[in-house]
């Protein structure tokens, strides 16, 4: 009797549970169909997608509400993803759930181009015209800017002041020989205690410092194998050999972000905005920042999307405008204390230089608008194994053949891959 | 008698050899859960600093309590405790009567159906992922917990095969003495085996339990709302692209991580025992 008792409450749990899981019958990917009918205003539902950390979709949120208050007619669903978001990104597509707006970085952008409906943007609007180019694709616009990311250089004053080093200058960045002799000067020490100049140097950053760049300017063809490519691989090879950064036995599996808040990088030059919250509570020792070393360092472009299979795109549209070039908007996602990045609109930028201003986040400001956008090509990994070849065969990473030799050659293989296109 | 000492003292002489080798086990299994814990009580900065030192130089308790108000750590514990259970009843209720049919109802084509059955254990997660999500869009299911419930209840290969394995073991004379007595397969299978395979059944559920508590992939692509994410996209929350609140994922982890922690030290026993006669692990 007992046990007919237990299965049948057993049972009654199981439903009980299983109508608990639902409160809404399912289907919430799918945005409303109300565009608005015949009033002006485009109303209903739409849904957005972004990634990032509590802290950051705290900042996004924040801008949700912002929107929401100027347009109560139009529902957000918020669908913030916490991590793989290209993963979910591509199963929601392929699924044909896509969200209305998705926030997209411009080096995953042209991989998810056919998933967008093009768009039109003014440029005129925001801080620097390279912004619209970072979000095209083949000449089309797809997304519009929303935040940049860019890198600058942060410095230990306290090193600096006790190796009697100048401190750099908070606007016009020290050139590639300056930073090679400082970093000389700061390095110190031997085995477990070393002080090191800089962390390892990234290509990413310091091909840029030379005049470089990945890829020609109309992205057709790799320019890995140009002067300016190599002259910035045999600066961070002699880097290497110079023993002013860590070298590989050092290196691995270690955090150089870390070393740098121990105190063993003098100067930390892939510093992007998202280590300020990280900082800030730094006391143990000084410091600031200032510009990335010959101008180099990339900046990364976040920008909103509109997907292709949207059913509420006036609205979609209305919600993208008002998130990218609504001052008010850009003040709450720039000025939040959790740096999520520098705002699109000159006009709002002072509100994230104000977020530490003690600090020269103005070199954040200025690389935003200077500094060279990620450049992106559709068949990201295909490209991506062939660029492992810097890793594993030059002194760039744990190889031994010349990078004059290893760059041309893996500039031919990317062509190749371009040529299929 | 005296040969029997010597053989003994023998022994003990090498005791302390595997004591010692346990210990160094031990130790180099532990670290990682104490460094997580001390982890949690530290500062960022501390942490960058301390290398492979275990003892904050500050304890930061507030830590837990900023990590668990980081998210609504209430409603997707709940959700995570949903999502846990049902699959756990789902999987051994749907596992044992289809290893129970495979171990014991000799018809034509079983062998080749439990081959059938085996072989989706070669398909990866991510073949079937896009089609699991038109299926669970299709019912409507998407952006509730169903699709992480559901499943459950239509068998996993794995625990299909590892009850069949223990069923297979048990003696013929049970079934035949149910049989004369009148007893139909359905009323074998649960008075006579499900009684007689609680081992294995509590080490599928614990392998369940695992694998649903500490599920990421599911929730991250079935679930868009705030109301049903579970506990390890809240974790997630905590990493950013390229920086992380280390500290404060250590805490929430270590809070997360202690229902395992119990389980395993609450039926370790039972698992063993389960896994060994199942034929899953030599004995």
């Amino acid at each position: 009797m007992m046990k007919k008792w237990s299965l049948i409450v057993l049972s009654l749990l199981v439903v009980i549970a299983l109508s608990a899981c639902s409160g809404n019958g399912g289907n919430t990917a799918q945005s409303s169909s109300n565009s608005g009918g015949n009033s002006g205003t485009p109303k209903g539902k739409i849904t957005f997608a972004y990634w990032g950390a509590q802290s950051e979709a705290d900042a996004i949120k924040q801008a949700i509400d912002n929107f929401k208050k100027t347009y109560p007619d139009i529902q957000v669903e918020s669908q913030w993803i916490q991590k793989d978001y290209l993963t979910k990104l591509q199963t929601m597509i392929a699924g044909g759930t896509a969200p209305d707006v998705m926030l997209i970085s411009a080096g995953d952008l042209p991989g998810f181009a056919n998933a967008f409906q093009e768009i039109e943007v003014d440029g005129s609007v925001f801080s620097s015209a390279s912004l619209l180019d970072s979000m095209s694709v083949d000449g089309k616009v797809y997304a519009a800017p929303f935040i940049i990311k860019p890198k600058v250089m942060a410095i230990n004053v306290d090193l600096f002041e006790k190796n009697n080093i100048p401190l750099p200058s908070k606007t016009e960045p020290m050139t590639t020989d300056e930073f090679n002799d400082i970093s000389k000067k700061l390095t110190a020490g031997e085995g477990a205690t070393k002080v090191f100049g800089s962390e390892p140097l990234y290509l990413g950053n310091w091909i840029y410092a030379f005049g470089g760049q990945f890829y020609s300017d109309d992205l057709t063809k790799s320019a890995l194998g140009e002067p300016e490519a190599i002259k910035a691989a045999e600066y961070m090879v002699a880097s290497k050999l110079e023993g002013i950064v860590p070298n590989d036995t050092e290196k691995q599996g270690q955090n150089m972000m870390n070393w740098y808040l121990g105190g063993r990088i003098g100067m930390f030059t892939d510093f992007g905005p998202w280590y300020l919250p990280q900082m800030a509570e730094v006391q143990s020792f000084k410091w600031d920042l200032v510009p990335f070393p010959g101008g180099g360092g990339s900046k990364e472009v976040n920008g909103l999307a509109l997907s292709k299979d949207s059913k509420n795109a006036e609205a979609a549209k209305i919600f993208i405008n008002h998130l990218t070039q609504n001052e008010e908007t850009q003040k709450i996602i720039g000025g939040n204390k959790n740096a999520y990045g520098i705002p699109v609109l000159s006009s709002a930028t002072s509100a994230f230089e104000a977020i530490y201003p003690d600090k020269n986040l103005k070199a954040f400001v200025l690389a935003a608008e200077k500094q060279h956008s990620q450049e992106a090509q559709k068949r990201t990994n295909e490209i991506g194994n062939e660029m492992k070849a810097i890793d594993d065969t030059t002194p760039i990473g744990i190889g031994q053949k010349d990078v004059k030799e290893v760059f041309p050659q893996v500039a031919e293989k990317i062509n190749k891959i371009l040529q299929q296109n | 008698m005296s040969v029997k000492k010597e053989r003994n003292s023998a022994k003990k002489k090498w005791h302390w050899l595997a004591y010692l080798l346990l210990l160094i086990g031990s130790v180099a299994f532990l670290y990682p859960f104490v460094w997580m814990v001390s982890a949690s009580l530290r500062s960022l900065e501390e942490l960058a600093v301390s290398g492979m030192s275990i003892w904050p130089e500050h304890w930061r308790w507030g830590n837990y309590a900023k990590a668990l108000t980081a998210f609504p750590f209430p409603q997707y514990l709940l959700n995570t405790l949903i999502t846990t259970v049902l699959p756990i009843i789902g999987t051994v209720l749907s596992c044992s009567l289809v290893g129970y049919a495979f171990a014991r109802l000799k018809v034509r084509g079983s062998g080749f159906l439990f081959v059938l059955v085996l072989s989706t254990m070669l398909l990866p997660g991510e073949v079937t992922m896009i089609p699991q999500f038109i299926l669970f869009k299709n019912l409507g299911m998407l952006d509730t917990l169903y699709p992480l419930i559901v499943p459950a209840f239509f068998g996993s290969a794995f625990y299909i095969f590892l009850l069949r394995q223990f069923y297979s073991r048990l003696p013929i004379g049970l079934e035949e003495a149910a049989i004369i007595d009148g007893c139909g397969y359905f009323k074998i299978w649960r008075t006579i085996f499900l009684p007689l395979s609680k081992p294995a059944l509590m080490a599928v559920g614990v392998m369940v339990f695992m694998g649903s508590w500490n599920n990421f992939m599911g929730p991250l692509i079935y679930i868009n709302s705030d109301k049903w994410k579970t506990l390890t996209l809240g974790l997630a929350g905590f990493q950013g692209t390229y920086a992380t609140d280390t500290n404060l994922l250590m805490a929430a982890a270590v809070v997360i991580t202690l229902p395992c922690i119990l389980l395993f030290f609450t039926s370790q026993k039972a698992f063993m025992e389960g896994l060994t006669f199942s034929g899953s692990k030599e004995s």
